[in-house]
């Protein structure tokens, strides 16, 4: 259901993930990066950032709800909201294709 | 825009929409108890009904076109944090499944704030395991009297065989300093018993202004130059049924407490009041309870911290400066007194701590007064 697939899953991308402290819905979140890093090993970067400590810079991003992930290269920025624990939709939704389908399909 | 609420793409659902108007299911939306939003699949949200603006705490027309993000398609209820200007976040479960808006696919998603839930699940929580380890303690203080009495009569019985004689003039020197040290183990477990809920309390009818007068002329001298203190009491204030000398224990404490969050500058103030507005659990709480609040200016505390300060032995203060017993005397005093306690506390700003404090039984002939008797434990939850 993603509009765009990025054609060159080697590039590295960054993201963001935003989580308030250290409640079970943030630590689920944190494990669902380590997976997503892992499962893309080097092509994908993802920033943790707790608003609780920076509130400035949810604020500044305009984030309403955490957990999220969030690509801000992308105008109006990526955003996905809640439990990011189903990487397939996640990967899909920031544009990565499951490695073993491949790529060259559109 | 013809169409103003979202059909379900799954057609057998249609079903059961049948028959209901555009404007009956409108208005049924918008009177939701449960925050309905819709999203498309950018992100950007396309609808939002009163219940999901007041989650988000934006008039729901100034939610719309906001780029929220897309939610997370599950058919399981999930958790997110929903963070307000100015008002603290929101515990919020969400489900979202794929809907179909104005003719395109967009997302709709159902939110219930399940904070006050929260918030009294964990005081819930919080009480019974406080309520095990005062058990704890209770048991563990009975033991170590049973061997300090071991002790202290095994001592005195050698003292009396060597009676005069002692080979070595230190063995009797030794003997007494044993006997003197026993004695302050079980001053030390006396005060231990302050924090489970075995130990007996002396309630009586006090004057609980003139008690907080009394004190803040010692905390007006021990404080130190740099904070001040300031008292705003009811004169109207009932008397209160409570045990003095730990009514005095728990407000040291408090003060105690505010002076290290304050780093020697700010204001420490002590606020009574004979009717205190009820608080969430306990309805009518101006009729049965007066209030003691004691309020600082110092650092706060973050919700982790909160939720752990009544734990014995829990402190942030390194170095030995802390014990970590101050605010679960308190709280040990405050329940087995009956009355309750609420702390509320932003990080940089400061720290109230209220109490509330029951009245002693109404002696007047509509109510008869029960022997003098004091019902104690009649707020356990
Ligand atoms: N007024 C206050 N302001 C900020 N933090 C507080 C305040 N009162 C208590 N706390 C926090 O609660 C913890 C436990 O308090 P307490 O039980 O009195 O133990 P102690 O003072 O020995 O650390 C403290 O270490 C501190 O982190
Ligand atoms: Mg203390």
């Amino acid at each position: 259901m993603s509009s765009s697939h990025r054609s060159d899953p080697g590039a590295n991308a960054l993201l963001r993930l935003y989580i308030a402290g250290d409640t079970p819905s943030a630590r689920r979140a944190l494990e669902s990066r380590l997976r997503i890093m892992k499962e893309w090993a080097g092509g994908i970067e993802i920033h943790i950032v707790d608003i609780l400590a920076h509130p400035e810079a949810a604020e500044s991003a305009g984030i309403l709800a955490t957990p999220t992930l969030s690509d801000e290269r992308a105008t109006p920025p990526r955003r996905l909201i809640g439990d990011i624990s189903n990487t397939a939709q996640v990967l899909d939704y920031f544009g990565f294709r499951g490695k073993d389908s491949g790529y060259d399909h559109s | 825009m013809t169409r103003s609420a979202a059909e379900i793409l799954d057609p057998s659902a249609n079903a059961f929409l049948t028959g209901i108007s555009q404007l009956n299911f409108r208005r049924l939306i918008e009177t939701l108890a449960d925050g309905i939003l819709v999203v498309d699949l950018s992100g950007t949200v396309l609808y939002a009904n009163p219940a999901a603006a007041m989650i988000f705490g934006y008039p729901a027309a100034d939610l719309v076109h906001i780029p929220l993000g897309r939610p997370v398609i599950s058919g399981e209820t999930t958790e997110i944090t929903v963070h307000r200007r100015r008002r603290s976040p929101a515990d919020v479960e969400i489900r979202t499944v794929e809907v179909s808006w104005d003719g395109k696919p967009a997302l709709l998603a159902s939110l219930r704030d399940v904070s006050a839930q929260r918030a009294q699940e964990e005081r819930r929580r919080q009480s019974q395991k406080l309520e095990a380890i005062g058990r704890l303690a209770a048991g563990i203080v009975h033991d170590i009297n049973n061997l300090l009495a071991v002790f202290e009569s095994g001592l005195r019985l050698l003292q009396k065989q060597l009676g005069g004689e002692a080979p070595n003039p230190n063995s009797a020197m030794l003997i007494e300093e044993l006997i003197s040290r026993t004695r302050n183990g079980g001053a030390l477990t006396q005060q231990l018993l302050a924090f489970s809920r075995g130990q007996s309390l002396y309630p009586e009818t006090i004057d609980l202004n003139a008690r907080i007068e009394a004190l803040s002329m010692l905390l007006e001298r021990t404080l130190g130059s740099g904070t001040q203190v300031r008292c705003d009491l009811d004169p109207a204030l009932d008397a209160v049924l409570v045990d003095a000398n730990q009514l005095d224990v728990a407000i040291l404490n408090l003060a105690v407490n505010a002076k290290d969050a304050m780093d020697g500058k700010g204001t420490l103030s002590i606020e009574t009041s004979n009717s205190p507005a009820d608080i969430e659990d306990v309805p009518a709480a101006a009729a049965r309870f007066v209030r003691v609040t004691v309020s600082d200016t110092g650092c706060g505390m973050s919700k982790e911290v909160l939720s752990q300060v009544f734990e014995p032995f829990f402190t942030t203060k390194g170095d030995g400066r802390g014990t970590g017993l101050g605010l679960s005397q308190v709280y040990g005093f405050i329940k087995q007194s009956g009355g309750h306690i609420r702390i509320e506390s932003v990080v940089g700003a400061g720290t109230s701590v209220h109490l509330f404090l029951p009245r002693p039984p109404r002696a007047t002939n509509d109510e008869p007064r029960s022997s003098g008797k004091i019902r104690r434990k009649r707020m356990d939850e």
